[in-house]
């Protein structure tokens, strides 16, 4: 059986699945859901109290994995609870530096590698020794080491590296920033470096934790971790990047929808909506892969080299409070509590859908709204609606009550189109650089709504009346995250670079980088050979699915000779489910 | 976490980065699938599309009758003009677009290839440049903004030859080149003494640098000259042609420009668009230029860009080059100042009906020799229409084209457009036997017709 757990803002879900042996594959079922308090500072507490009740459920059956979607990464960085962190830049010139000093110490050394990945200017030892001694009598423990191109040759940040084991500073967590990943962007490399530094103390804190705790309980399961680009790592290798696990709660819903839809099978282009209380998640697939956001995500406001799946948040839900002001309504953002139907103090777009009748078949609202205070909440705003605007929802001195609440809905479905036209335009509009591609054109053409979250029954009908799409309603949106999480799959990203006329090749993000032997050639078929080779190796997986995603080749060519040829390509394993669980008979 | 200010640019700057990674001349042009790629990774590296206020937006690809509107292409734009070319073009629009609708304060067009070598009338393709990317944007423009005043300030290495052909009796456009002298370089114009048609004196104005001029050299033209030449002019659009070609490290060029002296030139010109033209020392320079110009157009702290093996002290610039330079700046000034006084019959001696120019233009790229002879219709009512006639010859093959053309500018009066109209006609049909085409590129009508082969 398999185990999933997602630690949200305000609460911890867990589930417990049981796989299936199928014609088609293994399917899973949902066997038992645990719910708890998440606390914010004893987070562990919180996932062992969800963990303890799926054990009890699983009784005496083996737990073959456990995937957790934890907030530990997001938390200690928000609330800067970590200790100071220094950064050492080897920025050479370009842009200025300034910006990109947000270590407690900030190291800035000469040295510089250009875009060839040649060390035009070496480091300067007495500068090194100087600064790191500072950061030594400043009792500075934690180390963020990130040079310029170093994606292109890590030596000065490797030659720091071992400059400190030689001299002995008693540095404990250092990032070397050439590892977290084959991308260009220095600013993005230092900035995810610090955050990495940051985390590490905490993380490992946490990976024994969870080790000691599943000792404790006699299981020798694997344990995995979430990570943003909705594909996990393993609790062992966790510590090489632990970042990466930050805010994978977009991911967790994107592969729970990924899980719980069909969408992965039916390989269609699908806009996934996830609305809840206060906002509405929105995700897309194309042809049935998770889309991952053109650039990094952020990071405390930051921008990172982190990959991350789409997902974007409208701070629009079903407990939005409506107001109105200056005549005019307004949904949100805040929340005051839930809908007046259910006892708060605001009308929300819940109350509106009940006086509509939306939700109506629904048996967790026919239960216990009551209808007559989402009536008199929403009848409370009539006097201060501007009457010219608003002139038509008064017919003969008598309130029209159905009309303004099918007004309100209206405005919220014309908020929530307007932004996935946007994000679709955008990502339309990715700039390309060859002319075969911009001739192509990128065109994404949705045919499916898949919806989750308690409006969505009363919206998503009408969402895909407005959008022309197919609309899927997916069940069990409240532990979606954590289903997600447990069927989610390693994922890993290898760049690959060869520079035949520089004679040197990169395997980036394993920190591999060295001369070309004699007689040792290439053409781009070798190289994206290596790349699968090597994204299988890292991942341990010698049957891995390995996709190239990116390739290209450029001639060197210096006055009419050439020189050689630098070719790159990335492959990747792409996130996905180990399977999927049988949808509509999961109970 | 130590607070930052996160960068943000005083101007939002758009850039249209199409470095069309699949194209080229042929494998070893300069022209080739490289040129932009250490640039890109520049650009990539430094971040400079995270910066709030810098925007990347894609290219349009023009249309051909975007490119009728500046060139006359033999025999049609389809035989001249591959869909690079197109989109070279379409950049450039995109970028004047996106300032002129106030989506942003600037725009830069790092596309490629380059325009400003082709003239009017296109038989193939000379210095890189098969079309004029440069007057296609001018003209998609002036659909819009018909009297709106254009300069521009061309600093690529190479004379541009092509954007002041076709200028040069427009007065509203105003056209200075500065470059290395053409006594020197390609294409061997660009001299003092050019400066325009008799409609349009003194708003050609090329400013020739000796080889060896430095950032010191080219700065001081600017301030000196230029800026306030363009203060008396007052453009509404202000577009640099950012050829990258006087860096010290170019291949072609003899000049010894650095990527600052290329930023604080832009910080000085302030300009609305720049497009890039030449340039290729493709690894040395031009992902150095271009951020450089980037930062610079975007008011952000451009102080530390430098080329890893800058020396300052290796870029001295001659007593002589400065002396020579500040003569030919005095020169200038004082053409400057007396353009409105300067009596034109002793400039272009006595001005008949039209203002006739012989040209023999050699395509390097495609080695095809023309001579030409324009006709400018002199008018004190407008800026007259252009008659051409232009024979080719290529030097391969030995086959010989010759067209006749009717140009009329969007601006022309009435008279002028019923004249060059009839002349148009007349050629048709009593002259055709002499020519392998004949057209008529009317931009007051917005109607292209090419009529032949006959
Ligand atoms: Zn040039
Ligand atoms: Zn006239």
């Amino acid at each position: 059986m398999i185990i999933g757990i997602d630690v949200g803002g305000t609460h911890t879900d867990g589930v417990l699945l049981a796989g299936e042996k199928s014609p088609a594959g293994v399917r899973h079922e949902i066997i038992a859901t645990s719910k708890v308090r998440t606390k914010k500072d004893n987070l562990m507490s919180s996932i062992l109290e969800a963990l303890d009740v799926l054990l009890i459920a699983a009784g005496k059956t083996e737990i073959r994995r456990i995937v957790l979607s934890t907030t530990l990464a997001a938390n200690v960085i928000v609330e800067e609870k970590y200790d100071p962190v220094g950064l050492i830049l080897i920025p050479g010139p370009g842009l200025n530096p300034e910006h990109l000093l947000i270590g407690e110490e900030n190291l800035l050394l000469s040295g510089y590698i250009n875009h060839r990945g040649k060390e035009v200017k070496g480091l300067d030892r007495e500068e090194l020794l100087q600064g790191l001694d500072k950061m030594r009598e400043r009792d500075i423990r934690n180390l963020a080491i990130v040079s310029k191109f170093s994606t292109r040759n890590p030596g000065l940040e490797e030659e720091i590296l071992e400059f400190i084991r030689e001299k002995g500073y008693p540095f404990e967590n250092i990032t070397v920033g050439h590892q977290l990943s084959g991308r260009l962007s220095f600013p993005r490399r230092v900035f995810t470096a610090y955050f990495n530094t940051a985390i590490m103390a905490v993380y490992r804190d946490f990976v024994s934790a969870v080790k000691k705790a599943l000792a404790e309980r006699n299981l020798d399961t694997e344990v995995y971790i979430l990570k943003c680009d909705g594909g996990t790592v393993s609790l062992d290798r966790v510590m090489m990047a632990p970042i990466e696990t930050v805010n994978s709660g977009p991911a967790a819903s994107i592969m729970g929808t990924m899980a719980m839809s069909r969408v992965h099978l039916t390989k269609e282009t699908a806009i996934a909506l996830d609305i809840g209380g206060t906002t509405t998640d929105i995700g897309l697939f194309i042809n049935g892969e998770p889309v991952f956001m053109p650039e990094g995500i952020e990071i405390n406001g930051l921008p990172s080299l982190i990959r991350g799946l789409y997902s974007l948040s409208l701070p629009l839900g079903g407990d939005s409070r409506i107001s109105v002001v200056e005549g005019r309504i307004k949904i949100g953002p805040e929340r005051d509590g839930p809908a007046a139907a259910f006892g708060g103090p605001s009308p929300t777009p819940t109350d509106a859908l009940l006086v509509l009748g939306y939700l109506q078949e629904d048996p967790a609202y026919e239960a216990s709204a009551d209808l007559q205070a989402a009536r008199g909440a929403l009848a409370q705003l009539a006097g201060e609606l501007d009457p010219v605007g608003y002139g038509s929802f008064w017919q003969d001195g008598e309130f029209n009550l159905t009309g303004f609440a099918r007004n309100i809905i209206d405005l919220m479905l014309d908020s929530i189109v307007g932004t996935i036209r946007e994000i679709l335009a955008r990502l339309e509009n990715k700039p390309v650089y060859t002319i075969s591609e911009l001739l192509a054109g990128i065109e994404i053409n949705p045919k499916v709504l898949l919806a989750m979250g308690g409006p969505a029954k009363g919206l998503s009908p009408l969402l895909a009346e407005k959008l022309g799409y197919r609309e899927e309603l997916v069940p069990y949106a409240k532990v979606a995250n954590a289903v997600g999480a447990a069927l989610a799959r390693p994922t890993l990203q290898t760049t690959v670079r060869v520079d035949t006329a520089a004679s040197y090749l990169n395997i980036v993000e394993a920190g591999v980088h060295r001369k070309l032997k004699p007689g040792e050639r290439y053409e781009l078929e070798d190289v994206e050979e290596l790349a699968i080779t090597w994204t299988r190796k890292r991942a341990e997986d010698e049957a891995a699915a390995v996709e190239i995603t990116e390739r290209e080749s450029f001639n060197v060519i210096r006055g009419f000779s050439t020189l050689g040829k630098i070719m790159e390509v990335k492959a990747q394993i792409k996130p996905g489910l180990i399977s999927r669980p049988e949808g509509s008979e999961i109970g | 976490m130590r607070k930052v200010e996160r960068l943000k640019a005083r101007n939002r700057l758009g850039l249209i980065f199409f470095p069309a990674f699949d194209w080229e001349i042929d494998p070893t042009h300069p022209e080739r699938q490289e040129r932009l790629l250490y640039t890109r990774d520049q650009v990539f590296e430094e971040g400079l599309l995270d910066i709030e206020g810098i925007i990347e937006y894609k290219p349009e690809i023009a249309t051909a009758e975007d490119i009728l509107r500046a060139n006359i292409c033999v025999p049609d734009v389809e035989a001249v003009c591959t869909t690079s070319h197109l989109i070279s073009a379409g950049g450039a629009i995109r970028a004047a677009e996106l300032v002129l609708e106030g989506e942003v304060d600037k725009a830069f067009a790092i596309v490629r290839p380059p325009g400003h070598h082709a003239f009017r009338v296109v038989h193939g393709a000379r210095g890189f440049c098969n079309i004029n990317n440069e007057a296609v944007m001018v003209e998609a423009i002036r659909k819009k903004y018909p009297d709106i005043k254009i300069a521009f300030v061309d600093t690529d290495a190479h004379h541009a030859d092509g954007t002041q052909e076709i200028y040069y009796h427009d007065p509203n456009v105003l056209n200075i080149s500065i470059h290395q002298d053409g006594r020197t370089l390609y294409p061997g114009t660009g001299f003092l003494h050019e400066l325009g048609g008799p409609g349009a004196f003194a708003r050609t104005l090329n400013v020739p640098l000796p080889p060896g001029t430095t950032d010191e050299g080219l700065l001081y033209v600017v301030e000196e000259f230029i800026l306030p030449v363009l203060e008396d002019f007052k453009p509404d659009l202000l577009i640099n042609s950012a050829g990258q070609d006087n860096h010290y490290s170019d291949p072609l060029t003899n000049m010894r420009v650095s990527a600052q002296g290329y930023a604080r030139m832009n910080a000085l010109l302030d300009p609305d668009l720049a497009i890039l033209q030449g340039g290729y020392s493709i690894e040395s320079a031009l992902p150095y230029v271009n951020v450089g110009i980037i930062l610079a157009m975007a008011g952000l702290d451009y102080s530390y860009v430098r080329e890893p093996d800058y020396d300052a002290g290796k870029l001295k610039q001659d007593r002589a080059i400065t002396e020579d330079i500040q003569r030919k700046v005095e020169w200038l000034q004082r053409i400057w100042e007396e353009r409105d006084s300067i009596d034109l019959e002793k400039v272009f001696g006595k001005l008949d009906k039209f203002y006739t120019r012989d040209k023999d233009i050699y395509y390097d790229t495609d080695g095809i020799s023309e001579t030409q002879q324009e006709k400018v219709r002199v008018c004190p009512d407008c800026p007259g229409y252009i008659l051409i006639d232009s024979t080719a010859v290529r030097s391969y093959s030995g086959r010989r084209t010759r067209i006749y053309a009717v140009s009329i500018p969007r601006l022309s009066c009435d008279n002028c457009h019923r004249e060059a109209t009839e002349e148009f006609e007349e050629m048709l049909s009593s002259h055709r036997g002499r020519y392998d085409y004949i057209y008529l590129q009317d931009l007051k009508k917005d109607k292209y017709i090419a009529r032949g082969p006959f």
